[in-house]
This record gives structure tokens, sequence and C-alpha cells, in this order.
């Protein structure tokens, strides 16, 4: 295979992009949707940031589902009514998630988490 | 139609949207930006990661300006605080920011040393994503 540059103005569309290295000259955005209700298998195979809507209620966050190795989750508390928890090694979560201190989190007005995938659990770095 | 393009070279593209899952085998750098005094505004429109050198006095974030967000993308942006010097304070829901932000409790937060932040722009507000 050749060496190729591609060098475009414009915004060329790719379903997939394998890269190694990827240099953003601008900002990175990334695909986000809104959850308002309790889970054990949050499906983040189509989204990287997940809003979570209180609004009518606690949200609990039990564990993801479809998760692939080293892959990059956003949860942010969305409304400020009620809690979105986080739980820690929830038994029932499909692909459970470990906290900093083995408790849950609460977030109970704002703010979020950043977790990434191990393959076998799902770790919050707690920014 | 649909194309595939396989390269060892370094595509250099004005904006790349990506439909799927983007696999990186290496690094992500981001573009970067200095701020060394207090703003409402600060441009963040090409960046992804901010700086806050704090060496010269303190620094007080009441906003940024230039997040993005649309059809469902939205702008993540890496704070990180590179002078040990100083607090940098990020101000929770400002009266004078432009885009203002949100922390987690609705308090403001003070950085020390050498700590950052990831925070999320909604199209409104920007959000602080920390767990506790």
């Amino acid at each position: 295979m050749s060496e190729q540059d591609l060098t475009t103005a414009g915004t060329p569309e790719w379903a997939g992009l394998i890269a190694g290295f990827l240099y953003l000259n601008g900002i990175l955005t990334v695909k986000s949707t809104t959850v308002d209700t309790s889970t054990d298998a949050l499906d983040v195979s189509t989204a990287t940031s997940f809003e979570i809507d209180s609004t009518d209620g606690d949200v609990t966050i039990g564990g993801l589902a479809n998760g692939t190795p080293f892959q990059l989750v956003l949860i942010t508390k969305k409304e400020s009514a009620n809690n979105v928890i986080i739980e820690n090694n929830e038994a029932t979560g499909t692909q459970k998630i470990l906290t900093p201190d083995g408790s849950d989190i609460t977030l109970s007005l704002y703010g979020g988490v950043v977790l990434w995938y191990s393959g076998s659990f799902w770790f919050v770095i707690n920014c | 139609m649909a194309q595939d393009l396989t390269t060892d070279g370094t595509p250099t593209v004005a904006g790349a949207q990506i439909n799927g899952n983007a696999y990186i085998n290496g690094r992500v750098r981001g573009e970067r930006s200095i701020l060394y005094v207090t703003t409402d505004d600060f441009d963040v429109s090409n960046i992804t990661l901010l700086n806050v050198n704090s060496s010269g006095g303190s620094v007080n974030i009441n906003g940024l300006s230039g997040g993005y967000s649309s059809d469902g993308l939205k702008q993540i942006l890496f704070l990180s605080k590179v002078s040990g010097a100083n607090t940098v304070t990020i101000v929770h829901n400002s009266g004078t920011g432009t885009q203002k932000i949100l922390t987690p409790d609705g308090l403001d937060i003070d950085l020390q040393t050498y700590a950052g932040r990831v925070l999320l722009y909604d199209g409104t507000y920007w959000r602080v994503i920390k767990s506790a």
C-alpha cells in the first residue's frame, strides 16, 4: 500500500475511522444521548456522552452494556432535580461499574463522571 | 457512494464527521489555548485543551464562548491548571459569563496545584463533569 495524503477543505464523512494518530486542529465533539430511566445495561454502543434527565425522579445507573475495551464514556446529570446514582459493582449490572472508593456515587445537583472500560469493568475517572 | 480510504499517510481535513465508531490506535491530540487572566468569555471555538496558567495571579473563569453543540454533537473541553501557583476558580453560573458554567454542587470550584476538569457544552451551559 502506498503512502497517501488526503488534504481537503471539505468535511468527509466515514462510517468509521482507524488512525494511528488523530490530530485535531479544532474541537472534539461526541455523540450525546439523553436517558431518563434507571438501567443496569445502559447501551453505550452508539454514543459517547449520556445526559441523564432526572426531572421525574432518581435515575440509577447500575451498569452499562455493549462497551468495548478502552472505550470512554461521559455521564452527566442534566437536570438539578432528584439524584443520579452511579452504582458500584451492582450485582445486576451487565457491565459493572467500579467507583474510586467502592461506594455508590450520588450526583445531587449537576456534575458527572468519566468512565473507561477495561473489558471487564467500567472504571470511574474521578476528575 | 460508499468509499473506503486506507492510507499510511496523514490526511489533513478541515473537519471530519464520523457517523460510526472511531478507533484510534495511537494518541489523540487536540488544539490548545492558554488562559492567563480572569475571563467571562474565553474563546474555545477551536480548541480541545485549555491550559490555565495562574503564575501571574489567581484566575477566575466566569464563562467561555464559542462552545459548540449541534445535532447531538457536543464539545468536550479538557481544562488543566498548568501552574502550581495561585488558584484557578471555575465560577458556578456567573452573572457575567457568556457561556456560563454549572458545577456539580452549585459552588465555585477552586483548583489548586495542577488539578483539572472535563467540561461538556450542552448548547446552553458548560457542565463540569466530576463525580463528587
